[in-house]
Parts: C-alpha cells; structure tokens; sequence
C-alpha cells in the first residue's frame, strides 16, 4: 500500500517522464494550484510548458477543526500543466493513475462534465471531473481564458486531490487515517493545525485588520503595476485573495458586498495578465525560442 | 450507386445533458445539406433520422444516398431582355458579361418572365458530382452550426468545437470517402469502448456500424438502445423493489457510459432518520444513482450506472457505496444542526439576506408576503391566524444548511422542520406548497391557507420585478415571472378561487414602500402579462383562439369564470344565430366607432319605424334576464337569450337607416345600439367571432 508520500513520488516519477519541470509549491497562500505562477501566468501568451508540483491549498471556510473526516481547510493538490495540451492527454492521465497501481480494468473511471470557472481570476475553462467508482479524484481542464486573455495554444490542466485519491488508494474512511509515512499519520501531521487554524479562520481572524490589508495589499499591487512590476504585483493579488477567504470564513462579507470584492480581484488578475503578457513580449517570448 | 453513408465523429467526452440533441442536429443539419445537393432524395430524406450518440462519438448514417449527384441544369438569371440588347437586336456589354460569366452563347440564351419584364437566362449543365467533393465540408458546416452553449479550442489548434476531436470516419457502403475535419482525414478506423477495448476497430461497411462496434468495441452506439438497455438492467437489479423512475437522469446516466453494467450498493440503515428527499437528492444529483423503494418509501439500497462490465464489481461496489456516505453524512448533520433552531429564528435572519437589490431583503419580503397573504386569506374566509404564520415562515428554510447545500429542497425542508417545531400540519403543508406549481404540469397548493400564501408569494414577485423594470424578455426570465403568473392562473381557475385579479394586483402593489413605484402604469402591465399568460394557456387547453380572443377582450379580472365563459361562447358559435349576431356586433362597433353624437337614453317617441319597436321591446324582454343569469354565472343561457334577438336585430338593419339626417333620430338610434352592445358584450366581445 502507498503511502501519502509515496503517492506524490509517484507522481512526481511518472511526470518527470513525461517532460515536466517539477517545481515546489508557491511560497504564498493560495485556494488552489492554479493560484501558482506556473499555471496561472504561464496559460498566458504562445510560449509552450510543461509542470508538476504540489500545491498546498487553504479554503478557511471548509475548516471543520479536525472533527469532520472529509473537510479540511488546507489540503494538498497535485498539479500538472501542460501547454499546449497534448492529443493523448487523457492517456496520460489514465497512465498515472496505472502507475499509482490503479487496475483499469477493475474499476470505473469516468470524465464527467465539469466546466471551471474563477471569476477572481477572470478566468475559464471546459472539461471534467474524472470519477474513481463515483469518487471524483481529479479536475480535469482545458484552459480557454485566463485574466480575460484568451489562452493560445491551449494549456491542458489536470488536478488530482491528494488526500481523497490517497484515501481511495489506502481505503481508508478518515483523513486524518491516512498513512502518510510508516507509522506516521496524516493526523500526526496536521490534526492540531486543522483545529487551531479552525479556530483562527472561524472566530478570531481580525476583521478589520484584514480589511485594511486586502486594501493594503490591493493598492500595492496597483502601484507596482505602474511599475511595471506584474510578478510582485501578481503576489499581492493572491495575498488579496486569501485575505478576501479569510473574510468570508468570518462572516464578514455579505453577499451583496461578495460580488463586489470578487470584482477587485478580477480587475487586478486583468491587469496583471496583461501586464504579464506584454513583458513576455518585450523578452520576445524566449520559451518559444527555446523549443525552436 | 446507392448506399449507406457513414460519417462519425470520435472526440473527448461530451456533455451528457446536451449530447442527443447535439447529435439529433447533427442528423438534421446532414439530411439537409445531403438532400440539397441532390446525394439524397426526398423521400429518402422525410425517413426517420438515424444518429447515434455516446460519451465519445458522434455518429449519423443515412440509407440510400448516391455516391454522385444526378446531372442538374442550373438556371442563372440575367439581365433584362430590354437591357441585353440593343435597338439592332445586338448583346449589350451588359449581356456579354454575363454570357462570360455564365460560360454560354447568345445563341444558348433563354428568356423568362419575372413579374413585367422579361430577362435572359443561362441554363447551364452541370454534371453531378461525387460525395467526396463535398462530404468533409458538408460535415464541418453541420457540426460549426451544432448549439453549443461554449465551444473550446484544444492543443495549439485553431478548431473549436465542444470537445477535442479525435476521428473521423466518412464510409458511403464499404469505401471511405475521403476528406477531413476539424484537421483529421476521414478513414474506416474507429475505437471502441475506452476500457473494455483495445487498438482501431476496422469498418468493414458503413451499415454495419454499430453491430461491429457492439462486438468488438464494446459500445452500444445507439442512444435509444442503451437508454433502454440500461432500463431492463435497472428492472432486473431491483427484484422486488423498485427503482426510482426519474427520466432526465436516465436519459444523463445514459449519455455516460458506452456498455452500461447495473450494480447494486448501499448504505447505513441509521441514515433513513434524515429526511427521504434529501437522502434521495444527494444520490441522484450528486452521484446520479437510482434509490431503491419499497411501498413507496427509501430503502437502504440504490443502484449504480456503470460503464464497466467486470466479473468481480467488488471495486465499484464498495468505491461507490464508500463515496455516498460523506454525502449523507453532511445531510444529517445539516438536518441535525437546522432542527436545533426554531424556524422563526431562522426567519429573523432572513432581514440580512437580499432579495433583490432594489427591491430589499428576504425579511421585507416576507413581511410583504404575510399582509398579503393575510388580505387575500380574509376574502377567501381562511384561518387568518395560520395564513400569516405560513407566511411568516415560508422563505425560513432558506436560511438553513440543507437548503444553502441543496436550494431544490426550499419549501420541503421547511415543511419538516416547521413540524419538527411543532407548528399544526396546515402551516407546515402551506409552507412547503407556497412554491407550487414549481413546473409545468406540477401540482397546485392545497387548502385555503397554502393557497393564499401561494398567491401572495407569486404576486408580489410580479408587481415587484415589474416595478423595477426586471420585465421577461425573449428567452430570459431570470426571475420565473412566467411559471408565478401561470402559477396564479392555474390556481385561480382550477382551485377555483373566486377572486378579482385586478384588486389582487392592487393589493400586492400597495404592500410595497413609496420609494418603489407600484402605481397604476406597473398595475396594467402585471394584468396585462397575466392575461398574456392567459391567453397562452387557453391556447395549449386547445380552446379556439377567436373564442379566446372574444372572452379576453372583456379582460375578465374574475379569471376563474373564464372556462365557463369560454365554454359558453363555444356554444354559442355553433348556435345558427351566431354568424348573425357576430356580424350585427361588427356591424354596431363600426357604426359607434364612427358615431358622433349618442343620445344619453333612448326616447320611445323618437321612433319611427316597426322595426326599431320590436327591437326596442325585445331588448326589454330580455335585458334584466340576461344580465341576472350573468350575475348567476349562467353565460350559456344569457347567451340563449341573446340569440332570440337575431330576427329584431337583422330586422333593424334591413329597415332602419341608422344616420338618419334629422340629428335627434340619428342619436336616438345611436343610442339604442348601444344598449344592445352593452346587452350582447355581457359575456364577451361577439364581435371577435
């Protein structure tokens, strides 16, 4: 039986066949591994990629300090990209899942319609989620526009969910059950930071320092623009992000205000999108010479 | 040569809700161009269609189609004759052009007339051609034209459809017709199922598609086959239950898997204590299982819709049965948590949640809905106390973990929560029924107090949307304002309530604040959409529309009155009079429209003509049983009675000169018309007839 660890090995052994950059995480609080840099700004413009990395993801509102067996407020993605996305990409995918020790054969594996949509970062994309015997393990993407622009070629996003694929895998009812190393559990390792980070998402996050921050970080992000600076800027955009999550978890957006806030954030991921494209045009797209 | 053509589109997964149709267009779009370039005949083409649809493939086939099309003579129009030649009878350089153009001599020239004038014509052979001139262009155009709510690019390429393409195979019999789409070259290789398959399956002939694709590849191709394939699976695993029948996820399991497999799995008996609708919507929306019932109530079992045929399901059983546990897990607790609070507590939290942007909270909302639902339960003699707490409670649910989990539970969670509070059966029912009819064909709110609120709710939806402008338009209509104004029509006329929409209208307008303008131009746009709605539903009752039209005129406020008009006036157009009196009635409204001075009353001694007595006396005769019969409700015999007056009436206008010179006269008769107006548009307006 594979462990959690050995799970990402795996993962990361099967993509580094297939010709990926394996990065780390990005050292930023994100929702997600699009959040990355290397899937969110490298959609954008012509030059090819191909990347795999694991992606810690907070979702303060999905804390349920430790108690619920299926909820967690930061869990781990596994993130590929690849652009542009690749004819067999489905084959590839199925070929991970074999060499995670998936039979093919003996189970039901289905891409069943599920269409991504972010509107924080303005973008979209079509394709599925991908069911283990009724278990969605995977989202599975064909990014279409990214920050508005639209995306060409096409970069090919498929996302698996560690714990719930590791709990497939380890048959295993609660996630903290999970193995994540020989004698270590996945409780061992985050029980106490689900509970305490609970209690911090849910009851004590201070709201009106973390207004003044998303402002914060929301005017800084608008100064290094003009900066011409779209990375650093493009950090302040998730640190807006996450702060707007945090808010949410504590109640303290209403919906009407929702909209609004998400609308900021989509602004800024215009912009910088832009901002990004133009500088990858200005260094004349080098990726695309290098695959020249 | 005549055979069956082929062509088949292998792509990515599609997406099942949409699929048949897009492959039932596809079918339509290929018979038509097929049939316009002469490959298919007409009757072969009125056949019915036969189109095939999976997951994976899109796929149409079509009989008797001609591998070349038959040789046409192509008409060209051309100039004018006048304007093609000259006084000496020479081509103009107008007309040279055209014979350039059009490849013929002068002398090949014909003429036509077309309206006054009459111009050249080229008639030009062309030889037929074959299919592969045209097919991958033919299948491209029809699949550009396929409605796709989001079409996607894939890879680096520039083609765009709903999901990568993968294949093409175009056969007409045994040959492969050459072409490409979407960049793929047509050939006779297919794939079969993703699993259960292996490698390029060959196509030896185009007819014998799916039988090949069945044997070797694994897949049912047919929609219709494997819809009802999976049917008699699903009938076999119940044994001695039953499966919950629900036609749009058997239509959606079907466009999900290629080789259907039934398989059988469960849960926790412990879990039953949750609700059943929500037990059941967790399985069907989420996971897209059939439940299993006994005598009508959830059992503990459901089955699953695979793709996978294997010996041992042990995998996808238990995988299954592992995946739907959380999920029921979360619908406890939500149910658990939700109880736990009074509904009235969740009511007040309803003040913090909008509505509409302009048009305030939910709590306002509901505040709106009690008085209303309050002023409408007073006219229908209810018990007022039990309306207003219906009303108080019935957007409640909204608030509560189950409904924000599964909004399709609004209205029945409140109903179980509401008697879990102890509130009395008629509050907890009205509280779910408020939203009905939820769809077309769905049940009405029963009992006064489910009615009123039901009323109230759909009401003051109306007059507020309408107030702000929020007005369906084409296609859009985001807030359901046509299902409420049906929703009211249907409960008014089949309940039937005896109440006025026009002062139900007034009284949704009034319960909103000054700063929403609800006055009387808002009022007669609501009433005028109802009776849209109205005449819409009449219609589709399959009542004949100048009977519609005639009942409609009247803009009847008392709608549940309608069908006992309509069935009136039915009658009475196969009454011999009718043709008579409808004319008569044009007849008087022409003459009105015109009329410039009517007498206030009708002066006896103003008469002249023995006509114009008798008329004048029969009206008499009649007038006060007509209208008391009207009072009763009794249109048919009111009708009756108004259709003795056909001899007076022809009568009259035989002998009676309605503009007489001499003024008083002229007024006079003016004014006996009408009366008889007045008298005959009682019921409805004959004049449409």
């Amino acid at each position: 039986m594979a462990s959690f660890q050995e799970i990402i090995l795996r993962l990361q052994e099967f993509w580094n066949g297939h010709g990926c950059v394996l990065l780390q995480p990005y050292d930023i609080e994100v929702g997600a591994g699009t959040f990355h840099t290397a899937t969110f700004l490298r959609a954008i413009g012509p030059e090819p990629w191909r990347a795999a990395y694991v992606q810690p993801s907070r979702r303060p509102k999905d804390g349920r300090y430790g108690e619920n067996p299926n909820r967690l407020q930061h869990y781990y993605q596994y993130q590929v990209v690849l652009k542009p996305s690749p004819d067999d990409i489905q084959e590839l995918y199925l070929d991970s899942l074999r060499a995670l020790g998936i039979d093919t054969s003996a189970h039901d594996i289905r891409f069943v319609e599920d269409d991504w949509e972010s509107p924080s970062l303005g973008a979209w994309g079509l394709g599925w989620e991908v069911w283990l015997d009724g278990m969605e393990v995977t989202q599975f993407t064909y990014f279409q526009e990214v920050g508005s622009l639209a995306c060409r070629p096409v970069l090919g996003e498929i996302t698996y969910g560690l714990e719930r694929l590791a709990m497939y895998l380890q048959g295993v009812e609660n996630v903290f059950d999970l193995v994540w190393a020989p004698g270590v559990t996945y409780g061992d390792v985050f029980h106490q930071n689900e509970v305490e980070q609970s209690k911090y998402n849910f009851e004590h996050a201070g709201i009106d320092w973390l207004f003044a921050q998303f402002s914060g970080f929301e005017s800084e992000a608008g100064r290094l623009m003009g900066l011409a600076l779209p990375l650093p800027a493009y950090e302040m955009l998730m640190k807006c992000s996450h702060t707007f999550n945090l808010l949410d978890a504590r109640g303290a957006i209403s919906v009407t205000e929702r909209a609004a806030y998400i609308g900021r954030v989509r602004a800024l991921s215009r912009e910088v999108a832009q901002a990004y494209y133009d500088s990858r045009s200005r260094l004349g797209f080098p990726m695309c010479k290098a695959q020249a | 040569m005549r055979d069956t053509l082929l062509v088949e589109l292998l792509t990515e997964e599609l997406p099942p809700k949409s699929l048949v149709r897009l492959a039932a267009e596809f079918s339509n779009q290929m018979r038509h161009s097929l049939l316009e370039a002469g490959f298919l005949s007409p009757e072969a083409a009125g056949r019915d269609p036969i189109f095939f649809a999976t997951p994976r493939r899109l796929a149409v086939r079509f009989d008797d189609v001609l591998d070349t099309q038959p040789d046409r003579v192509i008409e060209r129009k051309g100039p004018a004759v006048a304007a093609g030649v000259d006084t000496a009878g020479r081509p103009t350089r107008a007309l040279e052009g055209f014979m350039r153009s059009a490849g013929v001599t002068f002398g090949a020239l014909g003429r036509i007339r077309d309206g006054k004038a009459e111009y050249f014509v080229a008639r030009i052979e062309k030889r037929g051609e074959r299919i592969d001139a045209y097919l991958g262009a033919m299948v491209e155009a029809a699949l550009k034209k396929l409605p796709v709510a989001k079409l996607m690019r894939w890879g680096a390429g520039e083609a765009q459809f709903v999901r990568p393409v993968h294949g093409l195979v175009m056969m007409h019999g045994p040959r492969v017709v050459p072409g490409a789409v979407f960049g793929h070259a047509s050939g006779n290789l297919t794939r079969g199922h993703r699993f259960m398959s292996t490698g390029d399956i060959v196509l030896p002939h185009a007819k014998d598609y799916a039988i090949v694709l069945a044997a070797q590849g694994k897949v049912i191709a047919s929609f219709d086959e494997r819809r009802a394939r999976i049917r008699a699976l699903l009938d076999a695993a119940a044994g001695e239950a039953e499966w919950l029948q629900d036609e749009a996820l058997l239509d959606e399991v079907t466009a999900l898997v290629e080789w259907p497999a039934v398989y059988e799995a469960g849960f926790d008996e412990a879990f039953l204590a949750v609700p059943q609708e929500c037990l059941i919507l967790t399985m069907k929306a989420n996971q897209k299982y059939f439940p299993l019932m006994k005598a009508g109530r959830l059992t503990n079992r459901f089955l699953v819709v695979s793709n996978m045929e294997v010996a041992d399901p042990v995998n996808i059983v238990a995988g299954n049965a592992r995946v739907v546990r959380p999920r029921l897990a979360d619908a406890r607790f939500f149910f658990e948590i939700d109880k736990k609070t009074p509904l009235a507590e969740h009511a007040r939290r309803l003040a913090g949640v909008v509505y509409h942007n302009r048009l305030g909270s939910q709590g306002s909302r509901v505040e709106r809905l009690a008085r209303l639902a309050a002023v409408i339960g007073r006219r229908v003699g209810a018990d007022l106390a039990r309306i207003e707490r219906a009303a108080r409670l019935a957007k409640a649910d909204l608030v509560t973990g189950m409904v924000g989990e599964f909004p399709e539970l609004q209205g029945i969670m409140g109903r179980y929560y509401a008697l879990a509070g102890g509130e009395p059966d008629p509050v907890a029912d009205a509280i779910e029924q408020h939203y009905r009819p939820r769809f077309a064909g769905d049940r009405l709110p029963e009992g006064n107090i489910a009615c009123a609120v039901a009323l109230a709710d759909k009401l003051d939806a109306l007059i507020g949307m309408f107030a702000i402008g929020e007005v369906p338009t084409g296609e859009r209509d985001p807030f359901g304002l046509r299902r409420a104004a049906l929703g009211v029509l249907r409960i008014l006329i089949e309940t039937p309530l005896p109440l006025d929409l026009g002062e139900l209208v007034a009284a949704a307008a009034s319960g909103y604040p000054a700063a929403i303008d609800t006055g009387d131009a808002v009022r007669v746009r609501v009433f005028d959409f109802m009776m849209e709605r109205l005449r819409h539903l009449l219609r589709e009752a399959g009542h004949a529309s100048e009977v519609i039209e005639a009942v409609l005129a009247l803009r009847p406020g008392r709608v549940d009155l309608v069908p006992a008009r309509l069935a009136a006036v039915t009658a009475f157009r196969a009454a011999p009079e009718a043709d008579a009196l409808a004319a008569a009635n044009k007849r008087i409204v022409n003459i009105l429209k015109k009329a410039d001075a009517v007498a206030a009353g009708i002066d006896v001694a103003l008469f002249q003509e023995a006509a114009e007595r008798r008329l004048f006396r029969e009206m008499n005769e009649i007038s006060p049983l007509v209208r008391s019969l009207v009072a009763a409700e009794d249109y048919a015999g009111a009708l009756k009675h108004l259709a003795g007056l056909r001899a007076a009436v022809d009568a009259f206008f035989d002998d009676v000169l309605v503009m007489a010179e001499e003024p008083l006269t002229r007024a006079n008769r003016l004014a006996m018309l009408r009366e008889l107006a007045g008298l005959m548009g009682q019921i409805a307006d004959i004049s449409r007839l």
